[in-house]
């Protein structure tokens, strides 16, 4: 027969039994009615005593158990060190060795210490929950082992918050040191009447850095952060201030990145990506509760995750949209203060002098760069179109519309080679494209041809790289080149552009001007934008174009094509230069 | 006399599911987990998890019992509280 024990365990089974003995001891009753309950009770404190905590005394000493794998009979047990939880429950149930401290326990409460047995039912059985739970239990929130579990997690939801102080209790802080023990704790986090603050600080502790890498880590994160991740989305001031957490250190560059729960969290292999972003999306939403401080100091943070090495590949498209999203929100903030090669500083919130650090030029690129790889990404782009727009009617210098699309070329340019492997050749050329039309936008002509229609634009280009990313039927675009990429840009903005002023300038649709060649000119360019959002050949939309052209020369044009001309000359250039082949 | 035999009985039975509550809730019933295989075996430890199993199966039995004794209680102390109010309303009639 095979024999063996593992030091470690074998050693927390005695001090298991020896707390089993003390809670045991502490059961009394007078009622003749009790009599067999009580035989039970002294039956099983005599197999704990004198049988299990025999064996352990034994292992070690000589080979109770057979042949020992590896352990020399000479070698006493290892002292295990006990945990804060050991240490508790010590104090609470002394050793079965020692004699009880008072004979004047009785069941219903009047004894010595009522609020540590309290404490100590409910650590018994929150144990008992998680030890027994079956396996498929887990996954089923409505199992019949669970029934009961929401008076319990109701109970401890009163003992882990002073509801003086609204902070965590000496015994909510030992369950969260002990989560390991108590597999069963994170549910407990969910429950609708546990504080948020106790949820974050059970998620704080599951994903702290130095847990081994171990199939156990793996699935409480998996299963009971995301719980408590979604449960705190309802609470953005505490799941804000989770995120933060050690941000001080951090942007001073006392703590590496590596090592916040930020880091932690969005690099974890087992949690949902959509369910990160849409806890980013509470911190990030503009318009939510939490302060603009905040949200730039969470973005800072994000920052330098980027520029680590397990973010070369990019955030995945959930967060890559919220990130895209809360950048594009903030941009106004930021916009004055973009210059190439300068750090980029928030602008200050009042009369602070504590404007908060985006990160260096570099950094920040590389930020955008990781958000690009994923074709979600291109909502950046909106904020260009929508600064060109600004710019067009004067609410924006040119100089600060160029900067920024400077710096998405740049996170264009860097990432290129990210955004060809993990996307397409033919998102890769568009990337390019986009890249060029972004360094173009601040540029006089270019930003008015393409401003009037700069947020339309972004949409259309990104619903045309998602059709491609779906599979569409169309074939591999082969013959996109970035200067037709390029010139099918500028010509779908002057020609909206030259619409909406023609039409404004001739009264269409209040009863005036040259309604008939307008709108055919329209329906036409409805189509060809239809085409481009379909994926549909670029020189196919080229030729429906053509006709939109064809009908505006009709009308009232000759300084429009002029104007045209110009801005493909300032843009075809450095598409050529920026072509991939 | 009888109201006040109800209520003893009433006690009695809240006592003993008490008593049922803190038997089943103590550590006891999950030291298995920390007696299986991956703590220890051999012939010994095979027999020490099978007198555990045993003992906590008898505690469930007692359990149960405790739990019958008290609803018995109680459906007592209904009859006596029963009783004393019909006793009652004859004295006053």
């Amino acid at each position: 027969m095979h024999h063996g024990y593992e030091p470690s365990r074998v050693a927390a089974l005695s001090q298991h039994c020896s707390w089993s003995i003390a809670e045991l001891d502490a059961i009394r009753s007078a009622d003749p009615a009790a009599a067999d309950a009580l035989a039970a009770v002294t039956r099983m404190r005599s197999i704990l005593a004198d049988s299990i905590m025999a064996a352990t005394r034994d292992v070690g000493r000589v080979n109770p158990l057979g042949r020992s794998m590896g352990w020399s009979p000479a070698m006493p047990l290892p002292a295990r060190q006990p945990s804060a939880l050991d240490q508790w429950m010590n104090q609470q149930f002394p050793s079965a060795s020692q004699p009880a401290a008072t004979d004047e326990h009785t069941i219903h409460g009047d004894t010595i210490d009522e609020a540590a047995r309290s404490d100590q039912d409910v650590i018994g059985e929150l144990r008992r929950f998680g030890d027994e739970a079956p396996t498929d239990a887990w996954f089923d929130p409505e199992h019949p082992h669970w029934d009961g579990f929401g008076a319990l997690a109701a109970d401890l939801a009163e003992r882990t918050i002073d509801p003086g102080t609204g902070e965590i209790t000496d015994f909510g802080q030992l369950l969260i040191d002990n989560v390991w023990q108590l597999p069963a704790l994170p549910l407990v986090a969910v429950h609708k009447g546990v504080h948020p603050k106790f949820g974050a600080a059970l998620v704080t502790a599951i994903m702290h850095p130095d847990l081994p890498n171990s199939p156990n880590v793996h699935r409480m994160e998996a299963f009971s952060v995301e719980a408590m991740l979604m449960q705190l989305s309802d609470h953005p001031l505490v799941l804000a201030d989770m995120l933060m957490h050690d941000h001080q250190r951090i942007l001073n560059g006392d703590l590496d990145i590596e090592r916040s729960l930020i880091f932690q969290l969005m690099d974890s292999d087992v949690i949902d990506p959509r369910v990160i972003a849409d806890a980013l999306s509470v911190v990030l939403d503009t318009s939510g509760p939490v302060h603009v401080t905040d949200i730039q100091i969470t973005l800072a943070l994000l920052t330098q995750t980027a520029n680590t090495a397990s973010f070369e590949r990019g955030f995945p498209g959930p967060i890559a949209m919220t990130l895209a999203t809360a950048f594009v929100a903030v941009l106004p903030d930021l916009e004055h203060r973009i210059r190439v090669n300068q750090t980029i500083v928030f602008d200050e919130i009042g009369d602070s002098d504590d404007a908060v650090r985006l990160g260096s030029y570099a950094d920040v690129r590389d930020f955008l760069g990781a958000i690009l790889i994923d074709p979600a990404g291109l909502v950046l782009l909106y904020a260009l179109g929508a600064q060109a727009e600004a710019m067009g009617r004067g609410e924006i210098a040119p100089g600060d519309v160029n900067a920024y699309g400077r710096l998405l070329h740049a996170s264009f340019e860097e990432n290129l080679h990210e955004i060809e492997i993990a996307a397409s050749r033919d998102r890769a050329e568009w990337a390019a494209a986009l890249a060029v039309v972004s360094f173009g936008v601040g540029v006089g002509p270019v930003g008015r041809a393409l401003g009037p229609v700069g947020v339309k634009l972004a949409q259309a280009a990104v619903k045309r790289l998602e059709s491609a990313g779906a599979g569409s039927s169309t074939p591999h675009r082969d013959n996109d080149d970035i200067g037709l990429v390029a010139d099918v840009m500028i010509r779908f903005g002057s020609y909206e552009g030259f619409l909406e002023r023609h039409d404004m300038r001739n009264g269409v649709g209040v009863g005036g001007g040259d309604g008939g060649g307008s709108n055919a000119a329209r329906s036409k360019l409805a189509a060809a934008w239809a085409q481009f959002e379909a994926g549909e050949p670029l020189h196919e939309v080229s030729r429906t174009l053509g006709n939109v052209g064809e009908l505006i020369s009709e009308l009232d044009s000759a300084d429009f094509f002029r104007d045209q001309q110009t801005a493909l000359d300032h843009v075809l250039p450095m598409a050529e230069s920026a072509d991939l082949d | 006399m009888s109201h006040h035999a109800a209520a003893a009985y009433r006690q009695r039975a809240s006592r003993l599911r008490n008593l049922a509550h803190q038997m089943t809730s103590t550590s006891a019933m999950s030291v298995h987990n920390h007696a299986g295989a991956s703590t220890w075996h051999g012939p010994r430890a095979d027999a020490c998890l099978h007198a555990l199993t045993s003992a906590q199966h008898g505690i469930y039995r007692a359990t149960d019992d405790l739990l019958d004794t008290s609803w018995r209680f109680d459906r007592i102390a209904d009859e006596l509280e029963a009783a004393a109010l019909r006793a009652e309303r004859e004295l006053a009639d």
